[in-house]
Parts: C-alpha cells; sequence; structure tokens
C-alpha cells in the first residue's frame, strides 16, 4: 500500500521535533520537512491561522500523514498510522 | 557565551533548587543551543520548544527556565522540553512519558 505524503511542521531548536525527524528517517518514511519558526512572519501567521481549530497551543511538532495531523512526539500513532514498527 | 558555559552555570543555580539537567547530554546540549539561538534572535531565552512570539512581554511565561517547569517537574518529573528534570527522572524511578503544553491556549 503506498503511503500518503508525510509533512513534518517544526520548530528548528525543537528537540522533540528533532527525534520526530530521526524516527521518520531511520524508517525510510520520505517527508517534507519545514521549520515554522524560520518562516517570514506571514506566512507563519497564515499556518498558524489554518491549523488553530485544531492545535489552539500551536504546539509542535506536527505531523500530517495525507490530511490527518498528529500534533506532538506521538510516535507510537505516528507509526501505527504509517504501518510500522519502530525496531529501536 | 557557548553552551559549556551556560550549561556550568545554570546547573550551579538550579540543581541546588532540585532541578537537573537532562542525563542525557546530547539532548541537554542541544537545548541549551537552541536557547542561545533564541538569545539572538529574540534577545531572551525564549523556551527552543515553542514558538516565540517575539515580544518580551507576551513571551515572559515561556523564557527559560518558564512559568510551567515547577508544576510539570512535580507532576512529570520533566518539563515540557526535558530539558530539567527531577533527580527521580534522572535516575529512571519515574517513567517517561510526553509532558503535555500546561500554557494556556489564550497565550499561545
Amino acid at each position: 500500500m503506498a503511503t500518503p505524503p508525510v509533512r513534518l511542521f517544526a520548530l528548528s531548536t525543537c528537540i522533540h521535533c528533532k527525534a520526530l525527524k530521526k524516527l521518520l528517517t531511520r524508517n525510510n518514511i520520505t517527508f517534507e520537512w519545514t521549520d515554522v519558526d524560520l518562516l517570514p512572519k506571514e506566512e507563519r501567521d497564515h499556518f498558524f491561522a489554518q491549523i488553530a481549530e485544531h492545535n489552539p497551543k500551536k504546539s509542535f511538532p506536527i505531523v500530517m500523514i495525507g490530511n490527518k495531523a498528529i500534533i506532538g512526539d506521538q510516535r507510537k500513532l505516528i507509526l501505527k498510522e504509517l504501518g510500522l514498527v519502530d525496531e529501536q | 557565551m557557548n553552551s559549556e558555559t551556560l550549561y556550568r552555570i545554570l546547573k550551579k543555580t538550579n540543581e541546588p533548587k532540585g532541578y537537573f539537567f537532562n542525563r542525557d547530554r546530547k539532548i541537554t546540549m542541544e537545548l541549551l543551543e537552541g536557547l542561545l539561538t533564541n538569545k539572538a534572535r529574540y534577545g531572551y531565552m525564549c523556551c527552543p520548544c515553542r514558538m516565540a512570539q517575539e515580544d518580551v512581554e507576551k513571551d515572559r511565561d515561556i523564557i527559560c527556565p518558564c512559568d510551567y517547569r515547577e508544576d510539570d517537574v512535580q507532576e512529570f518529573g520533566s518539563c515540557y522540553c526535558g530539558l530539567y528534570v527531577s533527580r527521580n527522572w534522572n535516575d529512571g524511578v519515574i517513567e517517561h512519558t510526553t509532558v503535555p503544553e500546561r500554557r494556556p491556549a489564550e497565550k499561545c
């Protein structure tokens, strides 16, 4: 089964975001990565306006698997959604 | 200032209060680097795991150590980032779990 597109929205300084990046990488998941804190303010505001309803606390990381958003370092849930079991 | 200097200064002032750095030194040093990055970017050491609003008044509660550290360490053994933890967390007495965002949504 083809994996839906995976996108990771992160903060460049956030350790939980880096941990998820490593998790996806070692599981050979192709994903797009955006450091939201490095975006121009206008783009950042637009991003937060879009996610406000589902993420009012602006928590990171945010993993989008297809249209599904998983907020926070929820690795078990992310792997389950991707149909994977992490060996580490 | 580099992260090693920051480590030494903060360790000295925080350990006597019961707040220890994460025993995983790599994690600790990356978080301290994040604090220094934010200091250079915003002028204050905003929490590296939260989105700064680039306004010291709005971000005052998340300048490290944040206003939520005490309650988070008491309840979960770790702050939101995992930079500051309790002795029991470091010793593995307390299970390591994801610390939920305690900051009220209206401040975020």
